[in-house]
């Protein structure tokens, strides 16, 4: 196959110089599913940060300032490895077929995209954000024992806007802890 | 711009530095001398002596050890220079330093990118950078050469 299309490109530079044209002309050959530049997808895309943490070069940061969040790939550092494709739960990420990078300056090479940050009722630490909790929230309710639905339904409003300590910490006092669901003992 | 000015924007000289890293870059470079891509369409002349050239590709993140070489040569071209970091170890450090996003921290051994060791022009990133990005920063390379007085 591979000599197959080697002879036809030799055929082909009878006729026509093999040579592109490509700063004054298209480039020659951009073949599908080529790694370019990885960008955000807007509508899909909820922010929980999975792309930050398992960025290979790092490039990918998080950025919590106030009441947003902001993800951010400075692509001069970014290798084209496509792990943020990968491992994004909800296809808010894909590499572009982009890789006309060059440039005079690398500070502004960012790309990014912004969200609207959930803080702690209780202690104002960073939670998550509105998109990433209620994704979060449909899959836990999707995927539960449907006798119990109503009642993590009614848990769940309660401490949806708080961060990790402070469920642990109010677990009790909000009747929220767990063992209740197990103690409940069903008939199977 | 003068005559000079335009003559060397016509015809630059390119010396190509590996600081250090994968070897991966001098590959795609090879590539752009190639009929396929052919640099040389630009009146590039590939030389590898830096006393000789006006444009010198830097690839590969500068470790302690090669930043004082990096700077020596750097030095032995003669103005005016223009330099072309290649790839994205040479751009920031890529995968071989710390820190994140913009904020580039060294390690015991890598520094970060050229820009740590000398002035840098033009950027290209890419892991590699394919043939015709190489060929954009090239271009954009003279440009700038034929700017500069």
């Amino acid at each position: 196959m591979v000599k197959i299309t080697a002879i036809k490109e030799a055929l082909k530079a009878l006729f026509k110089p093999a040579t592109t044209k490509y700063p004054h002309g298209p480039p020659s050959h951009v073949p599908p599913g080529i790694r370019g530049l990885p960008q955000f997808k807007d509508d899909n895309c909820i922010g929980c940060g999975a792309c930050a943490v398992c960025c290979s070069a790092k490039a990918i940061s998080i950025e919590d300032k106030g009441k947003t969040r902001r993800l951010s790939i400075h692509y001069p550092r970014c290798i084209f490895c496509g792990r943020c494709e990968d491992i994004c739960p909800e296809d808010g990420i894909a590499l572009s077929d982009r890789f006309e990078l060059a440039a005079y300056d690398k500070k502004e090479a960012d790309v990014s995209i912004e969200f609207k940050l959930v803080r702690c009722k209780e202690c104002n630490a960073v939670v998550s954000t509105k998109e990433h909790l209620a994704k979060v929230k449909e899959r836990i309710l999707e995927n539960i024992d449907p006798r119990i639905v109503d009642e993590v339904a009614a848990d769940l409003a309660k401490y949806e806007n708080l961060c990790v300590d402070c469920r642990r910490k109010l677990s009790y006092q909000l009747n929220t802890h767990t063992q209740k669901y197990y103690s409940q003992r069903w008939e199977t | 711009m003068g005559i000079m000015s335009w003559a060397r924007g016509k015809s630059p000289w390119i010396a190509v530095l590996h600081a250090g890293g994968c070897n991966n870059c001098d590959i795609e470079v090879l590539d752009v001398l190639t009929p396929r891509f052919d640099v040389e369409r630009l009146g590039v002349l590939w030389k590898q002596n830096p006393r000789h050239a006006d444009i010198l590709i830097t690839n590969g993140c500068v470790s302690k050890h090669s930043k004082v070489f990096v700077k020596r040569i750097f030095d032995q071209m003669l103005a005016p220079k223009k330099v072309i970091a290649l790839g994205t170890c040479a751009c920031t450090g890529g995968i071989f330093v710390e820190g994140e996003g913009a904020n580039i921290e060294e390690t015991h051994t890598i520094v970060g990118g050229v820009d740590t060791a000398i002035p840098v022009d033009v950027y290209v990133p890419g892991c590699p950078p394919k043939p015709e990005a190489i060929i954009q920063g090239v271009a954009l390379a003279i440009e700038k050469l034929k700017q500069s007085e």
